[in-house]
């Protein structure tokens, strides 16, 4: 399933991944040249002839997070394009990587990039932030949030999403790394864990 | 989403004002003469990129057979407006206010609707994928056969809603309000649909 949007200069396809149930965004020049790839949990025919059609060459690839469901296609794409690779890791399954200093933006290829490195979820999660859009990964889906199996860990996730986030400007549109878009004023409207009032979870058992 | 549109020209308005115009539709009169040829010229081009139509209210209007990619409709308002066998590409309707429209045979992909109100729609054999549904109320309603696989109704409203013979795999009902007596799911795969929080 692949999806495109088009900006004056800029252009953003999203993929569907049917295996992982996650979303790869690619970004790049209306014109053509260097493209950018989020989370690339999928790189199969749609995307290569995406690529062909807008003639982009993808040089860099950001990872929200080290989780299968944002980087099976990762080895792929290495085969094809010899692509920078940015995480919040010096390595990703063994491939040498950019490594992310919190906060720290980065600079490619004329495009500003925020980086928000949310610990709270896990030692490598971040999320990117292009003009009005922020690709969550992982830490934020619309209506509700990133989960670990550490209920105290949930908490620390809302209360930081709820400080970092809420105050932004309600437009900001949100590309999640699984499920539909959505805005900040949709998630503060509807998203139970951002308003404060998470639903009970059923037990867990680990054997 | 980052499409730069230009600011409204009304002093201190910090919106955005609609494409082809200088102003945001707040600083709009309905009957604005500009506005009506905003309307036309949409009617006129079925293809259409990157507009900013934000809080307009959209009547009467035939937009059978459009394609509209990134676009934002947010806070628009939608009276006895035709989108037959539309395509809606990554647009955004957040809050926005439906009613007697004819959405049948459309395909939304990747888009927003959070928080909507629909009335008296017809959504009938339409691919609702992939798409943001949370917070929507809907009343009278007929998506019977339609495709709304991984799609979010989280907080949603349902009342007399037809949602026969439609694909609900992966779509995610929580907190959502659907009275049996009003709202029928018959031959639909509403046992693959998520109804509880994991």
């Amino acid at each position: 399933m692949a999806v495109e949007i088009s900006y004056p200069s800029l252009k953003l396809l999203c993929f569907y991944s049917l295996e992982n149930f996650s979303n790869t965004y690619i970004l790049g020049p209306r014109d053509g040249g260097n493209a950018i790839v989020i989370d690339p949990g999928v790189f199969h025919a749609p995307i290569l002839k995406s690529l062909e059609k807008w003639h982009w060459e993808i040089k860099h690839i950001l990872i929200t997070r080290q989780a299968q469901a944002h980087i099976r296609g990762l080895n792929t794409i290495l085969k094809i394009f010899p692509a920078d690779i940015y995480a919040k890791s010096k390595s990703v399954h063994g491939i040498k990587c950019h490594e992310l200093h919190p906060n720290y933006p980065l600079h490619l290829d004329n495009l500003n990039i925020g980086v928000i490195h949310f610990p709270e979820l896990s030692h490598d999660s971040v999320m990117f932030w292009i003009y009005r859009m922020l690709f969550s990964g992982d830490v934020l889906y619309a209506g509700s949030v990133g989960q670990n199996f550490n209920d105290s860990s949930l908490e620390r996730i809302i209360n930081a999403l709820q400080h970092r986030l809420l105050d932004q400007a309600e437009d900001l549109t949100i590309y999640p790394g699984e499920g539909p878009p959505t805005t900040l004023k949709a998630e503060r409207e509807f998203n139970r864990w951002l308003k404060g009032q998470p639903p009970a979870r059923p037990a867990r058992f680990f054997l | 989403m980052a499409i730069f549109f230009q600011h409204c020209s009304v002093p201190y308005c910090k919106r955005e004002a609609i494409s082809f115009l200088d102003r945001c539709a707040d600083h709009l009169d309905p009957n604005d003469q500009q506005l009506s040829e905003v309307f036309r010229l949409l009617q006129s081009q079925p293809n259409w990129e990157g507009l900013n139509l934000r809080r307009l209210h959209f009547k009467n209007l035939q937009l059978e057979q459009h394609h509209f990619e990134n676009c934002y409709f947010n806070g628009a308002r939608f009276d006895n407006v035709n989108f037959q066998n539309c395509h809606f590409t990554n647009c955004f309707f957040d809050f926005s206010i439906w009613r007697d429209c004819n959405l049948s045979h459309s395909r939304f992909m990747f888009c927003s609707l959070a928080g909507s109100k629909f009335d008296s729609i017809q959504w009938t054999n339409s691919d609702l994928l992939h798409t943001n549904f949370n917070g929507c109320r809907f009343t009278k309603v007929d998506f019977h056969s339609s495709d709304l696989y991984f799609s979010r109704m989280i907080s949603a409203q349902f009342q007399s809603v037809d949602l026969k013979d439609c694909n609900l795999k992966r779509v995610m009902f929580q907190d959502t309000n659907l009275p049996n007596e009003t709202v029928s799911m018959r031959y639909s795969n509403d046992e693959e649909a998520e109804w509880q929080w994991k």
